[in-house]
């Protein structure tokens, strides 16, 4: 899963990245309103965390703007706590909201909670046969045996279990799942499948040549 | 119990009505009486001399005494008549008399509701005529009673009038004191409708409204204060609370540790500075005008704060130069330092490596001009209007650059204006800028040597590490 932070303090978008990678997300940055604004509208993020006090566009003025075009899941960072700017921000088009200073471990709930509902399936716990993808906890439980997986690979899992019965493209995986700072090559996702085939079995992904893969619902 | 307003209105106005109502009494009263006795008394003084005047004449031409029966009748009908020869033999008398005539009484005899006129003392021909008063002193009274009455009539009126008419004047205050009640409860939108008011009240009304425009805007600049010093304490405790739960989820290395305690520092320097400031713009709000007035050296004060300065800037590696000449002016030491110091900081802060930053105090005419001239990043010129506003921030780089919390300008502005002078910021982004602040000068007024908070022997050296010498 693929976050935006849109941040002009850097000592909190660093911090704030840093947290959502070691969650797996991949996670791209903006320091500006228009600079947010701009990825914000070229990538399919699946959440964008927003800060409304922006350099060169504001907060408002961003979200107005991107849900023009698309209806990314937005979590809104405010230092103000009035209940009008609250309401105003969820009549903008905001998706949730958070008061500044924030505890990370509800930021990172939210931003979970944010994606889930995305979904077509906000259950935070997704079985498909013995396997059990656990949104919440970030495992994955083969029976009662967690699998261990690194922080990328789970997120390929999630992705494609959350997507489960469609036909995941290569480019959507891109999209999803790394940073516009990754510059991985296209055999290292092979390997990551390879890796899932043998810890989940042969059949639990199944490639389509030359287009994608499927997790059989 | 308070004054009241309507009762010494009501008070004042029947107690003048009663004054100029009680002297027209009076000499309505006095007129009528006079004119109904002088009436009854200019007819017997008449009668008296008329009779004397004959009846001498008769005596004297020794013709028998006599009067017309019709005249004497017709007096007679009214009071009564008496003639007495100067022997005191009786010669005419008619009417009913009241009674024998002392010998010495002549002229006119007034009792209660008798008149007498006598003319002729012993010797003479002694002439009486009376009659009596009692219809005029009856018609007298009648008038008299009649004023009293309708006094006290007019007294009760005006009671009830004066009610009537002060309930009706003061009711336009009631309604003003109703919504200033209201406005200093909840709502401070409300103002009195001036054009409601009688003219009288409408300076009132306007002044109330003013007032109350004074107050909305200083509730409302209190509010926006405070949201801004949330919104800008919220941002830093967030950068704290984030970068500490980060470092704290997991064992981290060392230099992980590091980045994360000095992301907290520089938020713990952010808002230490902006507390600072509030404080100094909470004294500032709180004093109102400057209190101490004393003749300031501003060169003086300007190489202070550029001593200060130096330590940063070195480590900046940027160059501060002083140009001063003697410049006095009249106002508080210690707020004219926050001046030159918030100034001189900016200049070192959004400066550049090799950068310079040029101090300038001279006098130019009835002003003392000084100005702190960097050649660091500049101001945009959509951010150049906005930069003397509370907790305007330039944009990101200021603010990542351990930027200030955005008072200090605002700091600077208010206290120029407060000594009566200006400030102009001017910038070229990417070539620096120039803030340039004048003040009235002091004419050839030595420095009040308690007024300078600096060490009176500071050696008189260039205070820039590369400064030309001391204009």
């Amino acid at each position: 899963m693929r976050v935006l932070i849109v941040e002009d303090e850097r000592d909190l978008a660093d911090a704030l990245r840093r947290a959502l990678e070691e969650e797996g997300y991949a996670v791209d940055t903006a320091q500006d309103g228009a600079e947010g604004l701009h990825k914000a509208r070229s990538w399919e993020y699946d959440a964008v965390v927003l800060d409304l006090m922006l350099p060169k566009l504001d907060g408002r003025a961003v979200l107005t703007r991107l849900r023009e075009a698309k209806s990314t899941p937005v979590l809104v960072l405010t230092a103000r706590d009035a209940i009008q700017d609250k309401v105003a921000l969820l009549d903008l088009g905001a998706d949730d909201y958070l008061t500044k200073p924030f505890a990370l471990g509800e930021l990172l709930a939210r931003v979970r909670s944010l994606i889930r509902r995305g979904c077509s399936d906000p259950r935070p716990m997704l079985r498909i046969g013995q396997v059990a993808v656990d949104t919440v906890a970030r495992v994955v439980r083969l029976g009662d045996q967690i699998v261990p997986f690194s922080a990328k690979e789970y997120a390929l899992v999630e992705f494609l279990v959350v997507h489960r019965g469609e036909l995941v493209t290569r480019t959507m995986i891109y999209e999803h799942l790394y940073d516009e700072s990754d510059d991985s090559l296209s055999n290292v996702l092979d390997v990551y499948v390879s890796r899932i085939r043998k810890r989940l079995g042969n059949d639990f992904v199944r490639t389509r040549r030359g287009e994608g893969y499927i997790v059989d619902a | 119990m308070p004054r009241s307003l309507r009762r010494s209105v009501i008070g004042w106005y029947a107690l003048l009505a009663c004054v100029a109502f009680a002297g027209f009494g009076v000499l309505l009263n006095l007129r009528v009486r006079s004119a109904l006795f002088g009436r009854a008394e200019a007819s017997i003084e008449g009668h008296a001399r008329a009779i004397a005047a004959t009846v001498e004449f008769d005596l004297l031409s020794g013709w028998e005494v006599g009067l017309g029966e019709g005249y004497l009748q017709g007096i007679a009908s009214e009071g009564w008549y008496e003639v007495l020869d100067p022997k005191g033999r009786m010669l005419l008398r008619g009417g009913t008399l009241p009674g024998a005539l002392s010998s010495e009484a002549t002229g006119l005899l007034r009792e209660a509701d008798v008149r007498e006129f006598v003319l002729g003392g012993p010797g003479q021909i002694r002439v009486r005529v009376g009659r009596s008063v009692a219809r005029e002193v009856r018609e007298a009274r009648e008038l008299f009673l009649l004023t009293l009455g309708s006094g006290v009539a007019l007294l009760l009126l005006l009671l009830l009038g004066g009610w009537w008419i002060t309930t009706r004047t003061l009711q336009p205050i009631r309604t003003m004191s109703a919504t200033a009640g209201r406005i200093s409860a909840s709502d401070l939108a409300s103002r009195v409708d001036a054009e409601a008011v009688p003219q009288e009240l409408r300076d009132l009304a306007l002044t109330l409204n003013d007032t109350f425009d004074r107050l909305e805007r200083a509730f409302q600049g209190q509010v926006r204060f405070t949201g801004d010093v949330s919104h800008e304490l919220r941002t830093p405790l967030a950068v704290i609370r984030t970068q500490v739960e980060q470092a704290l989820r997991r064992e981290r290395s060392g230099p992980e540790y590091r980045q994360a305690l000095h992301a907290c520092l520089r938020s713990v320097d952010r808002m230490t500075r902006l507390v600072e400031q509030m404080l100094a713009f909470a004294r500032l709000e709180r004093s109102g005008a400057p209190p101490a007035a004393n003749g300031v050296a501003l060169d003086e004060i300007a190489r202070d704060s550029v001593e200060e300065v130096l330590e940063t800037a070195a480590t900046a590696g940027v160059t501060v130069h002083v140009r001063a000449a003697p410049a006095c002016v009249l106002g508080d030491a210690l707020r004219l330092r926050a001046v030159t110091s918030n100034l001189l900081s900016n200049a070192v802060r959004y400066n550049r490596p090799g950068g310079r930053v040029d101090v300038l105090v001279e006098r130019e005419g009835t002003q003392v001009v000084l100005s702190v001239a960097d050649d660091g990043i500049g101001i945009g010129p959509e951010a150049l209007p906005h930069i003397f506003e509370r907790f305007y921030q330039v944009d990101a780089a200021r603010t990542s650059a351990g930027g200030g919390a955005g008072l200090g300008l605002a700091l600077v502005q208010r206290i120029v204006l407060d000594h009566g002078g200006t400030v102009v910021a001017e910038s070229r982004p990417g070539e620096g800028s120039v803030f340039t602040v004048r003040l009235p000068a002091l004419p050839n007024a030595a420095p009040d040597p308690g007024a300078n908070h600096g060490s009176p022997d500071r050696p008189p050296a260039s205070a820039g590490p590369a400064g030309p010498p001391r204009a």
